[in-house]
C-alpha cells in the first residue's frame, strides 16, 4: 500500500464519479478516493424512483411509445400531411379490418396461411431439433453432416424458391418446403450449440446412475440445451412468417398472399395495411407464446 | 461364513502416455468395509475410483466390483432442472420413485427440501442430496470421490458424522478418496496410501480409537503425513523452510499437497 505508484492508480479515477453521482447516495461508486474517506452512505428501503415504478405497471410503460406513434399517424392522416391513398389513417385501417372479418375474407385466408406456416415450421423445427441433437452428441454424425448444413446455412434460403417452383410445381409443396427449410436451419444451429454446452459431468453422472441413451437425452441433454433450443424456436417461428410471405407469392389461390395480390392490383392500400398489421400481430403472438414456454420450461433458473 | 470381498483388484495398470498412474495395483475391500484412500494429488486416486465405478476402462489387470455401485462426485452433479426429489430418484423404477426419494432425503435431513430446485441449495445441502441419491439404490459399493473437498470446515464436520451414521445403517463397502488425512482417520476402518501407482501402506484404524487424544491417533496421523511427504507435524518449525508443504498443529485439519 505504501507503493506510490499504486496510490496514484487508486486516486486518479476517483475524481470522475464525484461529478456524476450525488454525494452520499447509494449509487455513488464505492471509491477509495481521499475525498470519500470518512464519509458515510446510507442504504435504505424504498427510494422515490422505486415507488414510481411500482405504481405504473410495466405493460403501460411499454405501451407508451407505440400508442404515441399511432396517435401521430392518425394526426398526420387527419391533417392530410400525406395522401390517404398512399397511407390510410389508422381508423380507416381498423374499419377495413372489421369489414374483412365480417365478410369472411380475412378469417378464411388467415387460417389457410397460419396452417401453412405452422405445418412448415413444425416439420422444420422437428427436423432441426433432431439434427441438432444428433450432430451435437455424436461425432460421426457431426463429421458426416455439419459441413453440409453449415454450407446450406450460408445460402439465403429464399433464393431457392424459383427452383422449388420448377421442381415441385406451384401447389402447396414448394410453399411448405420453403418454410421448412427456413425454420430447420436456425433450429439446427441453436440446438447443436445448446447440446454442446451440456455439462459432460452431468452426462457421466446420468450414465453412472443407470440412464440409457434415450433417458439421457430426455433428462440431461434436452433440458440442458433448452435455453438454446427455445432461442432457436423463436428465430424459426419468426422466419416462418417471412418465408410465408415469400412463398405465398407463388400462385396464391388462398391465404394472406391472395389478399395482398388482389389489394395490390386494385391499389387498395387499406387492405395492404390490414395484412401488415395482421403479420405484426402474428409475430407478436408467437413471441409471447415462446416467452411463456420459456417461463415455464426454464423456471428452475429463477430461484 | 468367511467374509466376501466387495472389491477385488489385481494387477491393475493405467498409464497416460509415459506417465504410469496405477502400476500393477492390488486391492481388496471386504463387504461393509470402509476404506479411505489417500495420496498426493495427481497420484491416481481418482483414476482408481473411476475404474471401480466403471467410468474408466481397464486396460491391464482385472477389477471385480458389485453391480450395485453408486458414486458421490467431488461436485454434487445435480440436474438443476429437476427438483431435489427427482434428482434423488433418478434412474429408479417409476413406481418406487417418490417414496424412496422422500425416505432417502429424510435420512440426510433434507425432507423439507424435496420440492426445491437444486440451485437454491447451499453447497453442503447439495452434497447431501448427492449422498441421498447414491444411497437410495442401496449400493453394495459406495464410491466417494473427495465429496467434502469443496465444503467449509464446519459443514464438513457435519458431513463426516452423517456419513458415519449412514454407513452404520446401510453397511455398504466404501472407498473414500480424500487428501485429508484427518478425514481418512476419522471415517475409515482402514486407510491406504497410494504412492507411485502402488498401495504403499495400510493402517488399520477400526479398533484404534474414537478419541483424538489417544496417542495412537497421533502416531497414525504422523505416519500418514510422513508418507505423503509432510514431516514434523508436532512442532511448528519457526524457521521458514523452502518446502512449501503445509504443516499444522495437531488436531487441526491438515491436507496433503
Amino acid at each position: 500500500m505504501g507503493d506510490p505508484a499504486a496510490m496514484a492508480a487508486v486516486t486518479q479515477p476517483g475524481s470522475a464519479p464525484a461529478e456524476g453521482a450525488p454525494a452520499g447516495s447509494p449509487r455513488a461508486a464505492a471509491g477509495t478516493t481521499a475525498a470519500a474517506r470518512g464519509r458515510r452512505v446510507t442504504f435504505s428501503a424504498g427510494g422515490a424512483g422505486r415507488r414510481w415504478r411500482l405504481r405504473v405497471p410495466s405493460l403501460v410503460r411499454r405501451a407508451v411509445v407505440p400508442i404515441l406513434l399511432i396517435a401521430l399517424w392518425q394526426v398526420g392522416s387527419s391533417a392530410s400531411w400525406w395522401s390517404t391513398e398512399v397511407l390510410p389513417a389508422p381508423w380507416d385501417v381498423a374499419h377495413e379490418f372489421v369489414t374483412l372479418c365480417n365478410n369472411g375474407q380475412l378469417p378464411s385466408n388467415l387460417w389457410v396461411s397460419v396452417r401453412r406456416a405452422l405445418t412448415g415450421a413444425a416439420i422444420g423445427i422437428a427436423l432441426g431439433l433432431a439434427l441438432g441433437v444428433a450432430v451435437g452428441l455424436w461425432r460421426p454424425v457431426e463429421e458426416a453432416l455439419d459441413a453440409t448444413l453449415q454450407m446450406l446455412r450460408t445460402i439465403p434460403f429464399l433464393v431457392v424458391l424459383p427452383l422449388f417452383i420448377l421442381w415441385f410445381g406451384v401447389d402447396e409443396t414448394p410453399k411448405i418446403l420453403i418454410i421448412t427449410i427456413g425454420t430447420a436451419l436456425p433450429m439446427y444451429i441453436n440446438t447443436m450449440s445448446g447440446v454442446r454446452t451440456v455439462d459432460p459431468r452431468l452426462l457421466e453422472m446420468g450414465r453412472q446412475f443407470g440412464l440409457n441413451r434415450l433417458q439421457l437425452i430426455a433428462t440431461v441433454v434436452l433440458p440442458g440445451a433448452m435455453p438454446s433450443i427455445l432461442t432457436g424456436v423463436r428465430y424459426s417461428l419468426g422466419l416462418s412468417w417471412l418465408a410465408l410471405v415469400v412463398a405465398e407469392q407463388i400462385n396464391a389461390q388462398k391465404g394472406l398472399g391472395l389478399l395482398i395480390y388482389n389489394a395490390q392490383s386494385l391499389f387498395q392500400t387499406k387492405i395492404l395495411m390490414v395484412v401488415v398489421v395482421v403479420y405484426a400481430a402474428l409475430g407478436l403472438i408467437t413471441d409471447v407464446i415462446v416467452r411463456l414456454a420459456e417461463h415455464r420450461l426454464l423456471s428452475w433458473r429463477s430461484r | 461364513m468367511t467374509p466376501m470381498n466387495a472389491v477385488t483388484v489385481s494387477g491393475l495398470r493405467r498409464a497416460f502416455g509415459s506417465h504410469v498412474v496405477l502400476d500393477r495395483l492390488d486391492l481388496t475391500i471386504a463387504d461393509s468395509e470402509f476404506v479411505a484412500l489417500v495420496g498426493r494429488s495427481g497420484g491416481g486416486k481418482t483414476t482408481l475410483l473411476r475404474t471401480l465405478a466403471g467410468l474408466d476402462p481397464v486396460a491391464e489387470g482385472s477389477v471385480e466390483v458389485p453391480a450395485l455401485r453408486s458414486v458421490v462426485f467431488q461436485e454434487p452433479r445435480l440436474l438443476p432442472w429437476r427438483r431435489v426429489w427427482q434428482n434423488v430418484s433418478l434412474g429408479l423404477p417409476r413406481s418406487r420413485r417418490r417414496d424412496e426419494a422422500t425416505r432417502a432425503l429424510a435420512e440426510v435431513g433434507l425432507a423439507d427440501h424435496a420440492q426445491a430446485w437444486p440451485l437454491t441449495l447451499s453447497g453442503g445441502e447439495a452434497q447431501r442430496v448427492a449422498l441421498a441419491r447414491a444411497l437410495v439404490r442401496e449400493p453394495e459399493l459406495l464410491l466417494l470421490d473427495e465429496p467434502f473437498g469443496a465444503l467449509d470446515a464446519l459443514t464438513r464436520i457435519h458431513m463426516h458424522a452423517l456419513v458415519r451414521q449412514l454407513h452404520e445403517r446401510h453397511r455398504p463397502a466404501v472407498l473414500l478418496v480424500t487428501h485429508d488425512v484427518d478425514e481418512a482417520l476419522e471415517l475409515a476402518d482402514r486407510v491406504i496410501v497410494l504412492r507411485d501407482g502402488r498401495l504403499d501402506e495400510e493402517i488399520e484404524t477400526r479398533e484404534l480409537f474414537d478419541d483424538r487424544r489417544d496417542p495412537r491417533f497421533e502416531q497414525a496421523r504422523a505416519r500418514l503425513l510422513g508418507l505423503l511427504g509432510v514431516t514434523d507435524t508436532h512442532v511448528a518449525d519457526p524457521t521458514p523452510t523452502t518446502d512449501p508443504t503445509p504443516t499444522a498443529a495437531p488436531g487441526q485439519p491438515l491436507t496433503a499437497p
